[in-house]
């Protein structure tokens, strides 16, 4: 992963030097995942208002402001440190847009909230779908997909968490462990359990597997 | 490649290891990783299916969230000329951002596609061809395409910037309005559109457009300031400038120029009207100004569809959201012909077709459209406005069309608010009708209906009455087509005012008999009022089911013409024939309740019933079947003799049990089934002769005949007209042509009396089966010699058919040409009664014989021969299943031969080809809808998954033993289908009513619990264990039996030494052979 190669630290190296430019580069380099990640928490309610690039600009200014924390203490990876910047901005974007809404925008957006329960029936529908050829099987298969949501509410918010980070923002084993502040070898064996357990869920949900086809069988 | 560190859990590695090659495009394969790893082999195997599958998850997600388009993790900034200054919407289909075109200096609007939208040539070039046609739209109500282009694998079209808003974003404004709320105070929803859509609301319930221009204030304040959007505080003059050159008629901007300060406040200090309108007063908020609003919106928007008509162009996706409505309150349509172009079959884009489909023609739905669709589109639009709720959620449509019945009609906009304008109801109710014959034919028509309505002239479109409304709902029922559905309703008015009559003219006899007047002459006129209510219902009942022909006599073999006799009329299959039946039943109480209560009206009556019961068999109803059934005999047994002794009566109600004991044992009711059947044969047998009228020998041959049928393969229903060959009336008929009773010694014999019960397949034992099955021969070759009597021919085939069962192994060569017979029998009915749905049903049950009976695997040839046959059966099925959606013994047959199929597949040793059948099997089953899932397709279902999971895990262990390449996805199905057959079971189980059911369920969980261990998963292998102990007596848990665990219900033939799975005898197969 980008994280792990030694031109990182080259651009930690030159942001503590004073060089501006390394944090832009060092943002665009994690813009990717950073999207992935508010493009999959962002609240529904926000659909339209706000998107991943709007939070993402602004987590950027914000990255601006604080990176000499960082740099006073630069004890986690750069990464880890900019997300939790952009989930920061989140929170701060998510209660500024819905405010009395949400009173505690912090709790609800957090990092930990269940990655799952955002996803929304049309996406989880987009999978299931494969091959779907008229309205009338996507309306068939729609329930599907509902009785997918209500499987994977049934999960651990952590272990959903922990397939989250790992599927959805792409974050490398030990970008979770430090996310999630438990060792490496724990997020690992965690994970391999959640998908142990994502997989007796998914297996409820009729057709799941079926659908998948065998492309990767 | 870094190695596994002592800090991760190995299988974790590889599963990291596994996902970035899935993301760098690498398709790595999870054998290849066990494989490679056998020491992990068996997690690799569990787990990385799912891995793939979250990966696959993420894609899609992110091409399309929240049913929104999106671009992925690009932004976008410049495409060629054209810079990119904001997004100003997104639909489903891409995102519209507001551009500057530098080389000409102008403001357009860009729709970039997301990649993922045009993936193929094919997809592309109609796009091209689609934006082509709209570029030579040019109509003052149509948004003008500018031009196309690409750009880094985006596609996008560029088109005329309009400052507006859709009405997707009005309408929820004017929900607050109606509620009283007032404006929401928050930014409109699109904070980046700086759109005042409050404003345009209110403008809109005003009727007064030109105050739109206010809106203008708030352009450019937005998101990018940093404020809120509506909190523009400019103060200046702006004049309007971009006025569309024609405003047509319907909307006069006579003052361009506002004095702008603080958008609505000011908008209602300046103009007093405004101030008063929207105070709380909710209901003088939508006054006749805003039905004009939504007139004139209609008037515009039909304007532009009947230009582009007339071009030749459909839009074919109106909706709200492509209708902008701009400053001026002139409406643009968007996208014509475009959100078709780009809609592509391989992508999914559920949230698309979902939000569309609301919008969406009937006729849409099975993908024909025409301008009368677009009428309709819009016409459901215009609802949505006149109503603020849409016509149809989107289940109601999901119901509807997937029923294939279309005939989903909207709540009356008056209903839901009583001061809509009668004539705008009508307009509307007539461009939204569910037959396109009946919309406007032409957006003109509209249009000038809508410009009627604005200047206060009686409209053309005029509302439909009861009479039409008939007619329509016969339309739009195929199997109705043939009849007019004016003559039903006709002939029920008919009826209903006979009857009126009758029990008037009744009730004045019976004054008049007080009074001692004219008596005579009274009772002639009640008499003749009453026959004719009779006929009249029996006319009704008659044209909506019919018997298939008039009366044996007619097919009596005199010449050759007479045997083609052209009285295959088809009965009408559907809930609603049924239930205005049902509903005509009371009639024919009400006119046996008024004293006429003799014989003849009893069995009128009884006939009825009859038939009501033939409809709700049908359709699977067997309840109410049943309970019509019952009706029918209850009266019979209140005749004179209890209609035992009259041939034809007798027959009419023995035709009745037979009915009675097939709806039984489509209910499982075997024994009670087997009673009706001897009830019918008991009611026969003293009275039938070699003289007998046809009817009585022919119910006869019924009941041998059903007695004898298995209820494995499908079964073909006997329908509605087989039972009562005996004219129109049913047993009404006294004209003596049946002879005088038999004599006991001439009746024919049927054997004995009653046997004790069997298990609950009702299987007579092997002679008996025989015995009775050539006595209906016997009776049917004489039958059919004599009268050419389709039914007769149906029911001969249906014996020989049958046969082969009864027939020793050896007699292979009399069992093939048994159904050769058969065969060639219903090939000549189908010819000769093309229409017949029932002839083509028997004939795919004949073709499929062979399927249901392998005890050993068969021949190659034979494998041949049973295998095309089965196919021919297959697509005859599907034809039928298509053309008559609602009957469940086709869906049940298209299970049960697919199925079959891979049974046969699985004993003849081809895994992949039973494999594919059994896919295609439970396929279908999941894609019926709730009315064509009955008790039968459900147990055939849980069968089919049964049979599928022991095929996956005999073919497993065999290839495991046989050290061959196995598959863990093999044990995932198989595991995967045992659950589905748990999860339907175990209610019926747990519910006690049968111990059998219990042994059931504890047989599959024995079975799931050897997948978990076979799949390594111990601790789900002991629950699984655990649960088959609560469901099974200890005896039968031996694990070491593991033969039997394999062996598929049904195919130990031995009488029940174990229980039996609560299901028919389904088809067998042998799947431990190779083991």
């Amino acid at each position: 992963m980008s994280t792990s190669d030694g031109l990182n630290e080259q651009l930690v190296d030159r942001l503590k030097q004073g060089d501006e430019h390394a944090l832009a580069e060092l943002f665009s380099r994690h813009r990717d995942r950073l999207w992935r990640m508010v493009n999959f928490r962002l609240d529904r309610r926000l659909g339209g208002r706000v998107d991943a690039d709007d939070i993402l600009q602004e987590a950027y200014l914000d990255a601006a402001q604080r990176v000499h924390h960082y740099l006073e203490d630069p004890s986690k990876s750069f990464f880890v440190w900019l997300r939790l910047v952009v989930s920061q901005t989140m929170i701060d974007v998510h209660r500024r847009h819905l405010g009395a809404q949400m009173r505690n925008a912090n709790r609800e957006v957090s990092m930990n909230r269940p990655a799952y329960t955002q996803a929304t029936s049309v996406c989880l529908a987009a999978q299931l779908l494969g091959a779907m050829t008229s309205p009338s099987q996507a309306a068939v298969k729609a329930e599907m997909i509902q009785q997918l949501e209500e499987a994977l509410e049934t999960m651990d918010p952590i272990d959903q968490e922990v397939l989250a980070l790992r599927h959805f923002e792409e974050l490398t084993n030990s970008e979770v462990a430090e996310s999630l502040g438990i060792q490496q070898k724990a997020a690992s064996i965690r994970y391999v359990r959640a998908v142990a357990r994502l997989k007796d869920v998914l297996k409820r949900v009729p057709g799941f597997f079926d659908s998948q086809g065998p492309s990767h069988a | 490649m870094p190695e596994p560190t002592v800090d991760r859990d190995p299988v974790e590695f590889l599963a990291a290891e596994f996902v970035d090659r899935l993301r760098d495009g690498e398709r790595p394969t999870v054998e290849e990783y066990a494989t490679a790893h056998p020491q992990w082999a068996e997690q690799i195997r569990d787990l990385f299916p799912t891995i793939a599958a979250m990966e696959n998850l993420k894609l899609d997600k992110e091409v399309s969230s929240g049913g929104r388009a999106s671009l992925g993790p690009t932004k976008i900034e410049r495409l060629g000329d054209l810079r990119i200054i904001r997004e100003i919407g997104r639909g489903g289909m891409g995102i519209v951002y507001e551009a500057e075109q530098e080389s000409l200096g102008r403001r357009v609007a860009v729709k970039v596609l997301p990649k993922q939208s045009l993936l193929d040539d094919k997809h592309l070039r109609r796009f091209r061809r689609e934006a082509k046609t709209a570029a030579k739209l040019h109509h003052t109500n149509i948004v003008p395409i500018l031009g196309v282009g690409e750009q880094d694998g985006f596609h996008y079209y560029v088109m005329q910037f309009i400052r507006g808003a859709g009405l997707d974003e009005i309408i929820p404004q004017l929900k607050h309005l109606a509620a009283g709320d007032g404006i929401e105070a928050t930014p409109a929803p699109r904070a980046k559109r700086a759109y005042n859509v409050g404003s345009v609301a209110r403008t809109l319930v005003l009727g007064e457009l030109r105050s739109l221009a206010k809106a203008d204030n708030t352009w450019g304040a937005g998101y990018e300031s940093g404020n809120e959007p509506s909190s523009g505080t400019d103060s200046n003059r702006t004049a309007l400038t971009t006025i569309a050159p024609d405003q047509g008629d319907s909307i006069l901007i006579d003052d361009l120029s506002f004095e702008l300060t603080d958008g609505v406040e000011t908008s209602e200090a300046a103009n007093p009207d405004v101030a008063r309108e929207s105070t709380p007063a909710a209901t003088a908020r939508f006054g006749m100004a805003y039905w004009q609003s939504i007139a004139r919106i209609g008037v515009q928007v039909a304007n532009a569809l009947n230009y582009a008509h007339r071009q030749g162009t459909l839009h074919r996706d109106i909706k709200p959201a492509n209708l902008l409505i701009d400053e001026g309150g002139t409406i643009w349509v968007a996208d014509f012909g475009l959100a078709k172009a780009m809609e592509h079959d391989d992508v999914s884009r559920t949230g698309d077709i979902v939000g569309t489909l609301r919008y969406m023609a009937p006729e849409q739905f099975l993908g024909a459209a025409d301008a009368r669709s677009d009428i309709y589109s819009l016409g459901l639009t215009l609802y949505e406005l006149l109503t603020l709720k849409p016509a149809f959620d989107e289940t109601q449509r999901k119901r509807s069309f997937l029923h294939d019945s279309g005939s989903l009609e909207p709540e009356r906009p008056r209903r839901i608010n009583a001061s809509i304008p009668r004539d705008l109801e009508t307009i509307i109710l007539k461009a939204i009708a569910t037959e396109p014959d009946a919309r406007y034919q032409t957006s003109a028509e509209l249009s000038e209906d809508l410009q009627r309505f604005l200047e206060d002239r009686p409209i053309q479109a005029r509302r439909a009455n009861v009479a039409e409304r008939l007619l329509r709902w016969s339309r739009r029922n195929p199997a109705v087509a043939t009849l007019s559905g004016l003559a039903i309703s006709l002939l029920l008015l008919v009826a209903i005012v006979f009857i009126t009559a009758y029990v008037r003219t009744k009730h004045a006899k019976d004054l008049a008999e007080k009074a001692e007047t004219s008596e005579r002459e009274q009772r002639v006129k009640a008499e003749a009022t009453s026959e004719l209510a009779w006929d009249a219902l029996d006319k009704i009942f008659d044209r909506l089911a019919p018997h298939r022909y008039v009366s044996p006599e007619d097919f009596a073999v005199v010449t050759e013409e007479s045997a083609d006799f052209n009285v295959n009329t088809q009965p009408v299959l559907s809930n609603e024939a049924a239930a205005l039946l049902d509903e005509m039943l009371v009639f024919y109480r009400k006119l046996a309740k008024q004293g006429d209560d003799t014989d003849e009206f009893r069995q009128r009556i009884a006939e009825a019933n009859r038939r009501v019961g033939d409809i709700r068999q049908r359709l699977g109803q067997y309840g109410q079947a049943q309970q019509a059934y019952r009706q029918a005999i209850a009266m019979y047994s209140q005749l004179e003799d209890g209609g035992k002794t009259d041939p034809k009566q007798a027959a009419a109600l023995a035709g009745i049990y037979n009915q009675l004991g097939e709806v039984l044992r489509s209910s499982f009711k075997f024994d009670q089934a087997r009673d009706a059947f001897e009830n019918a044969r008991a009611i026969l047998e003293p009275v039938a002769t070699k003289s007998s009228p046809p009817e009585v020998r022919y119910e006869l041959a019924r009941s041998f005949y059903l007695r004898v049928h298995r209820f494995d393969g499908p079964v073909p229903s006997q329908g509605p007209g087989f039972g009562s060959p005996n004219g129109k009336r049913g047993g009404s008929r006294r004209d003596g042509k049946g002879g005088p009773p038999p004599s006991p010694g001439e009746g024919v014999r049927s054997g004995e009396g009653a046997r004790p019960r069997s298990n609950f397949r009702h299987v007579d034992d092997f002679g008996r089966e025989s015995e009775n099955i050539e006595r209906a021969i016997a009776l049917l070759e004489e039958l059919t010699a004599e009268y050419k009597v389709p039914d007769y021919q149906q029911l001969l085939a249906l014996c020989y058919a049958e046969r082969p069962r009864t027939l020793r192994f050896e007699d292979r060569d009399k069992s093939d040409q048994s159904i050769t017979k058969a065969i060639s029998l219903l090939e000549d009915l189908v010819a000769r009664y093309p229409e017949n749905p029932d002839y083509r049903f028997t004939l795919s049950t004949v073709y499929t014989t062979g399927l249901y009976r392998f005890w050993q695997p068969p021949s190659e040839d034979e494998l041949a021969n049973i295998e095309s046959r089965a196919l021919t059966a297959a697509k005859l099925l599907d034809e039928l299943h298509r053309d008559h959606p609602g009957v469940p013994d086709y869906v049940q047959s298209q299970l049960g031969v697919r199925g079959g199929l891979a049974m046969l597949f699985s004993c003849a040793g081809r895994f992949e080809d039973a494999q594919l059948h059994f896919q295609d099997a439970i396929r279908l089953y999941d894609s019926l809808n709730a009315s064509e899932t009955s008790i039968s397709t459900s147990i055939r279902a849980i069968f089919t998954r049964n049979s599928y999971a022991d095929m996956l895990l005999g073919h497993f262990r065999k290839v495991k033993e046989a050290g061959g390449e196995i598959h863990p996805e093999w044990l995932l199905q198989a595991r995967e289908q045992l659950q589905a057959c748990i999860d339907k079971t175990k209610p019926l189980a747990d519910a006690g009513v049968d111990p059998r059911h219990q042994g059931y369920v504890g047989y599959l969980y024995k079975r799931l619990a050897a997948a978990n261990a076979e799949l390594g998963d111990e601790e789900a292998a002991a629950a699984a264990t655990e649960n088959m102990k609560k469901y099974l007596p200890q005896e039968k848990w031996g694990d070491s039996e593991r033969r039997e665990e394999w062996r598929p219900p049904g195919s130990d033939r031995g009488p029940g030494n174990r229980p039996r799975p609560p299901q028919p005898e389904p088809p067998s197969g042998d799947v431990e052979r190779g083991s």
